[in-house]
C-alpha cells in the first residue's frame, strides 16, 4: 500500500511540483497572518514547477507520517512557487508576486526551505533536498530555541 | 613573424567585435516613495518606458493612494526633470503597467485592474478614455506598435491553471482605442498554463513570446504570424537537454521573456534561464533575422563575471538603424544589487557594463530599456537606499 502511495505521489508531484498532498500549506501572506494569531513559527517551502528535487523531497521526506505530524503541529506551513505571478502582501504592506519574493530572498535554486519567526524574520534557510532526519534536526533547532544562540552549523556539529 | 601577425590580427578582430560601453547623462529621479510606499516596475515584457518623438513616458505601480495604482510621468525636451506623477488607472488595485510609443507624443499604456486588462492613450496634455479588453479574468498585458501603424496587445486570460495567451489588433485614433476581437495565439490541443506574454511587430509580421508549462516545467515559446495571417504553430525558444537525472525533474526553469524588434527583419528575445541551475538564473537570448519567423540558437548574454550569481529582471531593446541589441538586468556580483547591460554587435554580446548611476551602495534593480530614433538608450530602474525607494532614469549620449 505504501508503495502504491509513493507511486501516486511520484506522478502527482512530478506533474505539478506542488507542495505535498494533505499538508495544510498556505500562501505567504495568509501564513504570516495565521502565525501571528497562533504565535507559531513559519516554515516556507519555495518550489518550482517541474522541480525534480522538490518532487524527491515530497516523495522521500514529506511522505513520512511522523514528520508530517511534527511540522503540522509546530509550524504554519507556507508554499511559494518561485516562478509564479501570484500576488501576496508582506507585513510591510508591499504587494508583490511570489517570484519577486523569491528574488528578494535570493531563492534561485529550488527547493529552498525557510524557517521564519512569527513576524516573518528569516531564522535560517535550508536549500536543496533534505532527508526526514535533517528536517527533524531543523525542527529541534527552532523549537528548542537553539537558533537564539547558535548558527545551524554549530548546532548540527554539537549534536 | 607570421605567428605574431596572426595573433595581432585575432586580437584586433576581438577588439573590433567588442562594443564600447555607452556614456550616459547624469541620472534623474522621477519619483521617490514616502514611507510605506512601494514602487514596482514589473510589466510583462518589462516595457515600462517609451519614447515618442522627443518625449519620454514612464509608467509604474505604487501604493501612494493607499492601494496599488498606475502612474505616468513624462520627460519633456524643454524641461530639466520629469513631470509630476499622474494617476492613470481606475479606482481599484491596479498592477503591472506597460507603455508603448505612438506618434505625435502619444503613448499607449495598459495594466491589470479588477481581473480585467485595460488600455489608455495618453500624452502630456491629454488622457483618453480607459478601455477594457478581452474577458475576465485577464492579466499580464503587454502592448506593441510599429512605424507602419500596427498596434496590438497580448495578455494571459482564463481561470487559474487554465490561462492562455490572447492577441488583439488595436487601432488608436487620436485618444480612442478600438479593439478587434481577441484570438488565441496558440490553437494547439495540448496547451497547458501560459503566462507573461510579450509582443513585437516586424516587417514580415508579428511575434509573441510567452512562458509555457506544457512540458512539465516552464519553458519559453514563441509564435509568428505573417502579415494578415493567423499565428503559426508555436516554437520552443529556450533550448535544453532533457536531463538523464530524474532528480532534476522535467527540466530547468525559464521565465519572463522580453522581445524587441527593429521594425524590419531583426528581432531579439531574452529571458531568465536556469539551465545552469547551481547559480540560479542566467540571461539567455535568441536572435531572429527573418522578422521572428524563426530564431537562431540560444546565446548567453551575461559574461563570465556574472556566472556565479543569479541574474534577475532582464529587459531588451533594439536600435532599428544599427541593429544593435541591448539587454539589461540586475545581479549581485558586487555584493549589492546593481544594474548591468550588454550590447550585441556583429553577432556577439559585449562584456557586461555597469549602468552609470545604477551601481554602488544601495540596491539598484528592475531595469526597463528602450532605444529612441537617434540610437540613444533610455533606462529606468528602481533604487532602494536603505528602504527609501526611488524611480530613476538615465539616457545615453550616443
Amino acid at each position: 500500500m505504501r508503495y502504491l502511495i509513493l507511486i501516486a505521489l511520484l506522478f502527482a508531484d512530478i506533474a505539478f511540483a506542488d507542495p505535498p498532498d494533505n499538508y495544510p500549506f498556505l500562501s505567504f501572506d495568509s501564513g504570516l497572518q495565521q502565525a501571528q494569531q497562533e504565535k507559531k513559527h513559519i516554515f516556507v517551502y519555495f518550489g518550482r514547477y517541474g522541480c525534480g528535487f522538490c518532487a524527491k523531497t515530497n516523495i522521500e521526506s514529506f511522505s513520512d507520517p511522523e514528520l508530517k505530524k511534527r511540522y503540522v503541529k509546530n509550524y504554519i506551513l507556507v508554499y511559494a512557487d518561485a516562478e509564479s505571478g501570484n500576488r501576496l502582501t508582506l507585513p510591510s504592506g508591499e504587494r508583490l508576486t511570489e517570484a519577486e519574493l523569491g528574488a528578494q530572498l535570493n531563492v534561485f535554486a529550488t527547493p529552498v526551505f525557510l524557517y521564519l519567526d512569527m513576524n516573518g524574520e528569516v531564522l535560517f534557510r535550508a536549500p536543496g533536498f533534505k532527508t526526514v532526519e535533517e528536517f527533524v534536526e531543523f525542527d529541534r533547532y527552532i523549537q528548542e530555541g537553539h537558533y537564539k544562540t547558535k548558527s545551524i552549523n554549530e548546532f548540527l556539529s554539537k549534536r | 613573424m607570421k605567428r605574431f601577425l596572426l595573433v595581432l590580427f585575432l586580437w584586433c578582430s576581438h577588439v573590433n567585435a567588442q562594443s564600447e560601453p555607452l556614456r550616459f547623462e547624469p541620472p534623474l529621479t522621477i519619483t521617490t516613495a514616502a514611507n510605506g510606499v512601494f514602487i514596482h516596475l514589473d510589466a510583462s515584457g518589462r516595457r515600462s518606458i517609451a519614447v515618442s518623438g522627443n518625449v519620454v513616458g514612464v509608467v509604474w505601480e505604487d501604493n501612494r493612494s493607499g492601494k496599488p495604482g498606475i502612474y505616468i510621468a513624462y520627460y519633456l525636451p524643454d524641461k530639466s526633470g520629469f513631470t509630476q506623477p499622474e494617476k492613470i488607472s481606475l479606482q481599484s488595485s491596479a498592477y503591472e503597467p506597460v507603455i508603448m510609443a505612438l506618434d505625435e507624443q502619444r503613448f499607449l499604456a495598459a495594466w491589470e485592474e479588477d481581473e480585467h486588462v485595460w488600455l489608455r492613450v495618453l500624452s502630456p496634455s491629454k488622457k483618453g478614455d480607459v478601455v477594457s479588453i478581452g474577458q475576465a479574468p485577464a492579466k499580464q498585458i503587454s502592448v506593441a506598435a510599429d512605424n507602419r501603424g500596427n498596434t496590438g496587445a497580448v495578455w494571459s486570460g482564463g481561470p487559474p491553471r487554465n490561462e492562455h495567451i490572447y492577441y488583439s489588433d488595436l487601432k488608436a485614433n487620436a485618444y480612442t482605442v478600438l479593439v478587434s476581437p481577441p484570438q488565441l495565439v496558440d490553437t494547439s490541443n495540448d496547451k497547458d498554463v501560459q503566462s507573461y506574454p510579450v509582443l513585437a511587430f516586424s516587417e514580415p509580421g508579428k511575434i509573441v513570446a510567452w512562458e509555457d508549462r506544457r512540458h512539465g516545467h516552464t519553458r519559453i515559446f514563441s509564435a509568428f504570424a505573417p502579415k494578415g495571417q493567423p499565428f503559426q504553430r508555436y516554437q520552443p525558444l529556450n533550448e535544453f537537454d532533457a536531463s538523464p537525472n530524474p532528480e532534476l525533474g522535467k527540466g530547468s526553469g525559464a521565465m519572463r521573456p522580453v522581445l524587441a524588434s527593429n521594425n524590419s527583419q531583426l528581432a531579439v528575445a531574452a529571458w531568465m534561464d536556469k539551465r545552469n541551475w547551481q547559480s540560479g538564473y542566467d540571461v539567455f537570448a535568441a536572435v531572429s533575422e527573418n522578422g521572428g519567423a524563426g530564431f537562431g540558437g540560444n546565446e548567453q548574454v551575461q559574461d563570465m563575471f556574472g556566472e556565479n550569481v543569479p541574474q534577475w529582471h532582464a529587459a531588451a531593446a533594439l536600435h532599428g538603424k544599427d541593429g544593435i541589441a541591448a539587454v539589461a538586468w540586475d545581479d549581485t556580483r558586487n555584493e549589492n544589487s546593481d544594474v548591468f547591460y550588454s550590447l550585441r554587435t556583429q553577432g556577439k554580446w559585449s562584456d557586461d557594463y555597469e549602468l552609470t548611476g545604477a551601481t554602488g551602495p544601495g540596491h539598484q534593480s528592475h531595469p526597463s530599456i528602450v532605444f529612441d530614433g537617434q540610437g540613444r538608450l533610455h533606462v529606468v530602474w528602481l533604487d532602494n537606499a536603505g528602504g527609501h525607494i526611488s524611480l530613476r532614469y538615465a539616457r545615453s549620449l550616443r
